[in-house]
């Protein structure tokens, strides 16, 4: 008989007392759910597998300043940690920051991309899959990609993203613009060559 | 526009919750990389530095216990040594410095560091002129009975200081009056140590 999975309290318990049984349990359980944050901050698989590591090694070596509160609470802990060690390893690997002012973000102005919209959603909702959308956020400028992932995937405003990422509100704004754009274009290529396959 | 608003839509609709599964060893790598803050904290389950730490300091203390003879061979400077000779005139104290031996210098003698104490001062035994009694001044010249104090343990030198010679007992002393030498001073005589080459 399979033994009864342990409850995240219990888990957290585990891991207080450093129990290499428990902190394994944690990280076959909820490695999935943070490799997926991972892979969306970083630029290839490996990356996204060294900020996976080193988050681990955090989250077991701070613990004891987890508190309990109530069910989700060490997920939600726990993914605050991750994007944590994201944006760390964001700014170890900034080189030049980008500026790019609001005004000079152009509208997208591709005949094509209107011409074939309704095919394009489609095979963006349908064909192609969680996997396919984090490698094309992988391909967004790195400065972007963080910009995205903060406002997009984790909620945070843009005063809170200036203030993590030590940039001005504008500048924020001006990113996920940005990005999105770049994201617009890498998806329609991906979309067009899975069209291409399809026929 | 609208296109930009779906893809934000898409991304949050797909990625929310998503879950990414890879077969390869990261929880070995993050073993790993646990191992060396582990080992510096403190658990009684398993060895640690604090256990490491607490055996090598009782393995010290045991071995400085029982075994004495194992720390000779260490080659640090010892501490100074003083030796002390109380000759009969004066107390020299010497020095004796023990250095570590370069090879080249074996045969050199430990150098010898000579200290000569200071006698004391002596102070002349003073003579009271009170009380004088005449123990018979019919038959001998002039006897004067004289209270000395003799200060006896500050003066080491009894040979020497041969002029005064008082019983130690009462401490009185019949001299004739012109004999009385009064010593100031005590002459002392520096012994000199050669120095051995």
């Amino acid at each position: 008989m399979r033994k009864p999975l342990l409850t995240e309290k219990q888990l957290v318990k585990g891991c207080k007392s450093h129990k290499s049984a428990s902190q394994k349990e944690v990280f076959c359980r909820y490695a999935p759910l943070l490799r997926s944050i991972c892979y969306r901050y970083a630029s290839d698989d490996l990356e996204g597998e060294d900020i996976l590591q080193e988050s681990f090694v955090k989250i077991f070596s701070k613990i004891e300043s987890f508190t309990w509160q109530g069910d989700g609470s060490f997920v939600k802990w726990m993914k605050r940690i991750v994007v944590n060690k994201a944006i760390d390893t964001y700014n170890k690997n900034k080189k030049e920051v980008q500026t790019v002012d609001i005004e000079s973000v152009e509208e997208p102005s591709d005949p094509d991309l209107i011409e074939t919209e309704s095919s394009f959603a489609d095979v963006l909702n349908n064909e192609l899959s969680e996997e396919n959308l984090i490698q094309s956020l992988n391909k967004v400028s790195e400065s972007y990609r963080v910009v995205f992932n903060l406002y997009v995937l984790e909620g945070y405003r843009h005063k809170e993203i200036a203030e993590i990422l030590n940039i001005d509100e504008q500048t924020s704004r001006s990113r996920l613009k940005r990005a999105k754009k770049q994201l617009q274009k890498i998806l329609k290529e991906a979309c067009m060559q899975k069209m291409k396959s399809v026929i | 526009m609208k296109e930009l608003g779906d893809i934000e839509q898409l991304y949050r609709k797909k990625l929310e919750g998503h879950q990414l599964t890879k077969d390869n060893d990261s929880w070995e790598a993050i073993k790993s990389k646990m191992s060396k803050p582990s080992f510096f904290r403190f658990s009684p389950s398993r060895m640690n530095a604090y256990y490491i730490g607490a055996l090598s300091i009782i393995s010290v203390a045991a071995a400085a216990n029982y075994g004495p003879g194992l720390y000779r061979t260490i080659t640090s400077p010892q501490p100074e040594k003083e030796v002390t000779i109380s000759a009969p005139a004066h107390t020299t104290k010497i020095t004796k410095k023990e250095f570590v031996v370069e090879e080249e210098e074996l045969i050199a003698e430990p150098e010898l560091i000579v200290e000569t104490v200071t006698e004391p001062k002596v102070k002349a035994p003073v003579i009271q002129p009170e009380p004088v009694k005449i123990v018979s001044p019919e038959k001998e010249p002039a006897k004067e009975e004289i209270s000395i104090e003799v200060p006896e343990p500050v003066v080491e030198n009894k040979e020497e200081d041969q002029t005064i010679t008082a019983p130690a007992q009462t401490g009185v002393v019949y001299v004739k009056s012109e004999s009385v030498v009064r010593k100031d001073t005590v002459k002392v005589k520096k012994r000199r140590v050669r120095k051995r080459k």
